[in-house]
């Protein structure tokens, strides 16, 4: 028996009731959702194994117009590079097949192209990358992104804070007595 | 969890076969002026006492720290100074983690624990939360009857 979005709305209805400052928007669906920028699908295959897959790709928003920088904008030269690779790096790292990332990698050349890049240079960025190379991509972007060492504690920089420094030498001092 | 990690748990996910649960997504209607400073300082202090290895001194002393900075937020608009006095601050890096252990500790803890047998997988990104549920929900008074 399929389960009802009653079960959604009670579900909302029982976290909203934990606190009296929280308010949710609620979306129910049976096969379909967005999540973050990812755009989730469900699915019956029947082969060649009978399963229920879940297929996922990126998700934009209706309003988004591919508006990217401009070819002759004033920016580094490396600048539009940058953001072809990183966008590429992110379309195959959140599709669940290669012809989702085919298909957003061509409006992906489309949208540089409308913003005056040539083709030549479009080509040389989007060969760059292929499918080939997403498991790479996606374990390197899963890495921890705080370095730890050994016995605990993780690795960071300090400096000295000028402003409070010159406070504490004034004779600001932090009350920390508690209650 | 950000959505790249997501991705792996959307590949190692087996759904039931056919599939007719719910897929429900969540969103907190703006929650960063919502958090009241009160209850996510407490809240902060339970979390410290249930996860952490730190003195009470320690934990106070976070605490202490925590309400100054959640409590001294200065916007300067047209000449004017104005004190934010709702919620919390959004853009500071302090925020995110008082907002995500006010959604654990105040909003989500009971209900998960609640729910969990009615909850096939369940992941939350600051304010989204996205459940996928299998089960029928029953009530307690259903139950019994």
């Amino acid at each position: 028996m399929a389960i009802t979005t009653l079960q959604a709305q009670e579900f909302k209805n029982e976290l909203t009731a934990q606190s009296e400052f929280i308010n949710f928007y609620n979306g129910c669906y049976t096969n379909k959702s967005d999540f973050l920028d990812l755009q989730i699908t469900v699915m019956q295959e029947v082969w060649p194994v009978a399963r229920t897959r879940i297929d996922y790709r990126i998700y934009r928003k209706p309003g988004n117009t591919l508006a990217y920088l401009c070819a002759d904008s004033y920016h580094a030269s490396h600048a539009p590079y940058g953001m072809i690779v990183g966008e590429l790096i992110r379309y195959f790292t959140k599709s669940s097949r290669r012809e989702y990332y085919i298909q957003d990698a061509q409006m992906l050349y489309h949208a540089f192209r409308n913003r005056g890049y040539t083709h030549r240079m479009l080509i040389q960025r989007l060969g760059h990358l292929d499918w080939s190379k997403r498991e790479f991509y996606s374990a390197k972007g899963l890495q921890p992104k705080i370095r730890h060492i050994p016995g605990g504690g993780a690795v960071f920089n300090t400096q000295i804070d000028p402003v409070m420094q010159m406070a504490i030498r004034e004779g600001f001092k932090l009350n920390l007595n508690w209650r | 969890m950000d959505s790249l990690a997501y991705t792996r748990e959307l590949d190692n996910l087996i759904l039931p076969m056919p599939w007719t649960g719910l897929i429900v997504c969540l969103d907190v209607v703006a929650l960063y002026p919502s958090i009241p400073m009160k209850d996510s300082l407490q809240a902060t202090l339970q979390f410290l006492k249930e996860n952490t290895p730190l003195p009470n001194e320690a934990q106070l002393m976070i605490i202490k720290i925590m309400e100054w900075v959640v409590s001294n937020k200065y916007i300067e608009h047209e000449n004017s100074i104005y004190h934010q006095v709702d919620g919390i601050v959004m853009g500071e890096a302090l925020s995110v983690m008082v907002a995500n252990i006010f959604m654990y500790k105040v909003v989500e803890e009971k209900i998960l624990h609640k729910w969990r047998d009615y909850i096939l997988h369940y992941v939350r990104y600051v304010d989204v939360i996205l459940s996928w549920q299998s089960r029928h929900y029953k009530h307690k008074s259903s139950k019994m009857s």
